[in-house]
């Protein structure tokens, strides 16, 4: 109990110290664990190999109940082929530098499986903080953080094979793949009617929960493959909507505790590494910090996003994941890698989770974007005067554009970086720019300053409160949704239009007109 | 590679434990008390399966493990933490008159009749006192489990019934500083026991302070500055602070219930406790099981065949009688019939202290085998037929009065009596407070509306002038106290979409009219085909605005 206790305080301070350096907790929780340890405090060792084991038990199914596509949209293919190379690509690099520095084969082959995977639980939060998972790159990157935990697991099964021969390899895939049939069809058959048709009361939903994951680890356990392979696909069977969003309440409560307390043990365990691995250290994370932005920013690029989007996709994954920890335990606890090399993928996790939030940031991703040979804008004959611009077209701006004459269609010059409304808003004789609109470059190619109106629907405030600075003599209307943003729009000369309370005054109406007759007959199919 | 074992009888008790509950439920059958079924199958079950399964791996494993103990040990300091946040000092203090003169009344009408009982069915005296001292106790964790899971915690009832255990809780200490001072030198010295007893007492006293100082002080800064930075970070430190508490209470030699829920009574009056309450329920629950499964594997029956009949009658005893004798205490203290009933049906079962008291008396040979397990069957008996009794004592209630029972009871001039509560219906919910949220909330205050805004940010909250609630309401409890049963509407302004598709997946279930901000275009479609009634189009209701803009720039020109 004392030992929880303290693994309960590091955490508690670690959470602290994360809220004022505003960096992920992450980290922090795996330093407050070393220092417990250095500090002498924590006294016998066995209860806190059982939170390491339960925590990391808790953190894999929770990332299994995560994994559902439909997540990603219409992201999912570009998310496969951006998180599947993206992997290979960084898992490859740094399986060579630990073969030139003289690792081993088997070690090495885990520390690329560490180093290529980036984290789920950093980026996420960062995306939530910045209201940024909605928007396309958001839905990419979250995709793409989904494959690269499949593949871990898939890699993590194949290196627990006996003896590494050919067959027993192949066996594993066989076992793995078995389990997540397995998992598929109690997600579709037989989780739904246990979750959804039985009515269960919280608590015997939660017990359930459970009852499928340790059922699940069972059955990996049988098969030979590591337990938590099963924690995994367990976490799948629950993945759907709406049983995920049921459960989800339950155990985020289990998981909160035993994550924090996971990374906390961690800790403690760890060692320093020494001079020989120092070096091996520094190198991953120069890769990880520097190569992941560009090797995605290739790929992403080729694959349909913006400059800018495909620079914060890949400042926001370079970092290695909580995965990678996972991946340096079970090798650890396998016999596969020693110490040293678990303290190095520890202490390049812990680094480059620190500098995600410094530099996944609009200033590092506005100077890296200037960088970039100007490429995307179409190069216009002539800058256009005297024209109606439009920053964004999103679905609500396309249907503004069926609502106007032609004559005034003919005025409007719109940017946006999706090629494909481009291309169907040229057809219907709209003049079209594309680029990020949110570009001094762009806009002055789009005479900018010279536009009768300028109306910009871009989501980012940041983005609009530049815009409105730049134009500072123009006519510029923002579309905000919130009173402050309205404000601050305001302040910098531009028109504010409060969408949040246009809308308020339409479902008020529809509350009074409507909602009285919706309100008696669904009462009484109640009853 | 790991010490899976754990895995392993964590694994075997919750998935064995599910199995039964799913089996029972139709039986209406409590959750407690499929566990404790599950505990007393496990050992031989498990016995059984080991030789299909690979790895050394045998029943007896489950319980052995000292993790086991650990984990069992948590799941009571959390479950009386989460006691403590429900109830504030004031309301303790309320029922402190009636919880003391009960608890105490009880302790020593229940352990005299107990002992005559025993007496008379022919155990010896040493053996009688252990019995009777066995019945005395009833089990807190047993009734404040399924006073939570009722949502009767917060009744004057179930206000009672936990301060009576308190008082119980303290007695129990008394009995185990008397029993190790029995037990450590057979030189029985009462000032040693008289010293242990005071500084009891006095560490009682210390905790009670340090509690009380620092709700007042220390944690409403603290714990609201938490409450926005994030509410893992809040649930971290109400954790801490409870495990904080039960390890001062154990270096004072008080019990860990006392600590942890002394520490929830300090968090109790804060805004964010029946938030923080929430969260900590599904912990409780996982802990809690483990709890009771590894409670059933300890029993063991064996040797109480030739006191069966004996068994039957104590157990008749602690069903019956003990309420029997409690009703009247309480009711002769000023509370009504119905009061006095729920109250008194919490106490009709032994407690989990029952067997350590009793084990402790079979290592020191003062009583056999037989007797624990005589325990051990009054145990489980009294613990499921009690059961039933907590979960359906209104129906109870209402049965037992048409038979004029209640009649007989004696009538003081002022009785107390709590009022059912009432139903709220007819409102509309608002879940998000942001702009679109706050100009939703103020015209439909205005236009004399019912209006409930709920946020898991207390500060955003604040100034609202409709009634108010914190929370998440990807908790189902958090919408079933909105009562968005009987709502008119809900309405969610949030901009998160798993919450959203949820929220309308809830409603929609059960056929109250909602409305969700559908921010995004790539949102809508999913909402429409779960029928949610309204969506806010933010960004299409700006169109029309701006095409004014648009013609007007262009007539302009």
């Amino acid at each position: 109990m004392i030992v929880l206790a303290l693994l309960l305080l590091a955490a508690a301070l670690a959470h602290v110290a994360s809220s004022l350096l505003k960096i992920s907790s992450i980290p922090l929780f795996i330093i407050s664990g070393i220092l417990l340890s250095i500090s002498g405090v924590i006294p016998d060792t066995s209860e806190v190999q059982h939170t390491l084991l339960l925590g990391l038990t808790f953190l894999v199914f929770i990332a299994g109940t995560e994994l559902n596509p439909e997540r990603t949209d219409s992201q999912l293919k570009t998310s496969i082929k951006v998180g599947v190379l993206q992997f290979v690509i960084l898992g490859i690099l740094s399986f060579l530098i630990a073969k030139i520095t003289g690792v081993e084969l088997i070690p090495a082959l885990y520390l690329g499986l560490a180093i290529a995977a980036s984290s789920t639980l950093v980026v996420v939060q960062i995306l939530q903080k910045k209201r940024q998972v909605y928007e396309p790159f958001g839905r990419l990157v979250l995709g793409v953080l989904l494959v690269q935990d499949l593949i871990a697991i898939l890699f993590i099964s194949l290196l627990s094979a006996k003896d590494f021969t050919f067959e027993s390899i192949v066996l594993n895939g066989i076992y793995v793949s078995a389990i997540a049939i397995l998992s598929w069809i109690f997600q579709k058959k037989l989780i739904p009617y246990i979750f959804i048709s039985l009515k269960l009361d919280e608590e015997t939903l939660l017990l359930v929960s459970l009852a499928v994951l340790f059922s699940f680890t069972f059955v990996a356990h049988m098969l030979g493959l590591p337990f938590i392979v099963g924690a995994f696909f367990g976490g799948f069977a629950l993945s759907p909507f709406p049983v995920h969003g049921i459960v989800q309440s339950q155990l985020s409560s289990l998981s909160d505790f035993f994550v924090a307390i996971f990374f906390v043990s961690l800790g403690t365990t760890l060692m320093m590494p020494s001079d020989s691995t120092i070096w091996l250290s520094i190198g991953m994370i120069v890769l990880v910090i520097l190569f992941t932005p560009i090797i995605v920013l290739f790929i992403a690029e080729r694959a349909g996003l913006t400059t800018r989007g495909a620079f914060e996709a890949g400042l926001l994954l370079a970092q290695t994941s909580e995965f990678s920890l996972v991946i340096g335990l079970i090798g650890f606890e396998s016999g596969h890698i020693n110490q040293q090399l678990l303290s190095v993928i520890a202490l390049v996790t812990v680094v480059t989770m620190i500098t995600t939030p410094f530099l996944a940031t609009d200033v590092v991703t506005w100077k890296l974007t200037k960088l970039r040979p100007y490429l995307q804008l179409k190069p216009a004959h002539k800058i256009p005067e005297n024209h109606i611009l439009l920053l964004g077209c999103g679905s609500s701006i396309q249907k503004l554009l069926t609502l106007l004459e032609q004559s005034v269609l003919n005025k409007i010059l719109v940017i946006d970086n999706d090629p494909g409304v481009l291309k169907k808003l040229e057809e219907k004789g709209v003049q079209v720019a594309r680029g990020d609109a949110a570009d001094f470059r762009v806009l002055d190619a789009c005479g900018a300053k010279n536009a009768l109106l300028t109306i910009s629907t871009i989501s980012n405030m940041r983005d609009n409160e530049h815009i409105v600075k730049y134009l500072s003599n123009q006519k510029v209307i923002v579309r905000v949704l919130e009173d402050h943003d309205a404000a601050t729009i305001r302040k910098y000369g531009g028109i504010p239009v409060l969408s949040s309370h246009l809308a308020a005054e339409e479902a008020l109406r529809w509350i009074k007109k409507d909602l009285p007759e919706i309100h008696s007959k669904k009462q009484n199919q109640h009853l | 590679m790991f010490e899976l074992t754990l895995i392993q009888s964590l694994g075997t008790m919750i998935v064995v434990s599910t199995g039964i509950v799913l089996l029972l439920r139709n039986a209406y059958i409590p959750n407690l008390v499929s566990y404790i079924i599950t505990g007393l199958i496990l050992i031989p079950l498990t016995n059984v399966l080991s030789q299909f399964l690979p790895g050394e791996f045998t029943g007896q494993d489950l319980t052995q493990l000292e993790i086991i103990k650990t984990i069992s040990e948590i799941g009571i300091a959390l479950l009386l933490f989460l006691v403590g946040l429900e109830l504030s000092l004031e309301k303790i203090k309320d029922v402190g008159k009636v919880a003391l003169v009960a608890g105490i009344g009880q302790v020593i009408f229940t352990a005299a009749g107990g002992f005559v009982l025993s007496y008379a069915l022919g155990f010896t005296t040493i053996e009688s006192i252990f019995l009777a001292v066995s019945l005395t106790f009833s089990s807190t964790v047993v009734v404040v489990k399924l006073l939570d899971q009722k949502r009767e915690l917060n009744t004057l009832y179930g206000r009672i019934a936990v301060g009576i255990f308190l008082v119980q809780d303290l007695v129990v200490i008394l009995f185990l500083t008397i029993l190790t001072g029995l037990d450590s030198n057979s030189s029985f010295e009462f000032t040693e026991v008289f010293f242990s007893m005071g500084s009891a007492f006095l560490g009682m006293g210390l905790l009670l302070i340090t509690a009380l100082a620092s709700s007042r002080y220390l944690l409403p800064p603290a714990f609201n500055w938490a409450s926005h930075k994030s509410s893992e970070m809040l649930f971290l430190w109400a954790l801490c602070w409870c495990f904080a508490f039960v390890i001062l209470a154990e270096v004072m030699n008080l019990s860990l219930e006392i600590g942890a829920f002394l520490a929830g009574l300090s968090l109790a009056q804060l805004p964010c406790s029946e938030d923080l309450h929430r969260r900590m329920r599904p912990l409780v629950n996982f802990f809690i099981a483990i709890f009771f499964i590894s409670l059933g594997a300890q029993m063991e029956f064996e040797s109480a065949k030739e006191h069966f009949n004996s068994s039957m009658i104590l157990s008749l005893f602690v069903l019956i009688g003990n309420p029997f004798i409690f009703i009247w205490i309480i009711a002769k203290m000023g509370y009504g019939p119905r009061t006095a009933f729920l109250t008194s049906v919490t106490v009709a079962q032994i407690s989990e202290f029952s067997f350590i008291f009793a084990a402790l008396g079979l290592s020191t040979g003062l009583i056999d085998k037989s007797i624990l397990s005589v325990i051990a069957l009054i145990g489980v008996l009294t613990i499921a037929v009690s059961s039933y009794m907590i979960l359906y004592n209104h129906w109870l209630y209402e049965a037992l009065k048409k038979t004029g029972i209640f009649s007989l009871l004696p009538e003081p001039k002022r009785i107390r009596e709590e009022k059912e509560p009432i139903k709220i219906e007819k409102h509309i919910i608002i879940i998000g407070i942001n702009s679109l949220g706050r100009k939703l909330i103020s015209n439909l205050h205005a236009s004399g509306e019912k209006v409930l805004a709920i946020d898991t940010d207390q500060r955003k909250l604040m100034g609202l002038p409709c009634k108010t609630m914190i929370g998440n309401v990807s908790y189902l409890s958090v919408l079933e106290e909105a009562h968005y049963d009987s709502a008119k509407l809900v309405i969610s302004t949030l901009q998160i979409e798993d919450v959203n598709l949820l929220l309308a997946y809830r409603c929609g279930q059960i056929n109250t009219p909602v409305a969700i901000h559908a921010f995004d275009s790539s949102v809508i479609e999913d909402l429409h085909s779960l029928g949610v009634d309204y969506l806010i189009t933010t960004k299409e209701m700006s169109i029309y605005s701006l095409k004014e803009q648009i013609i007007l720039a262009e007539e302009g020109a």
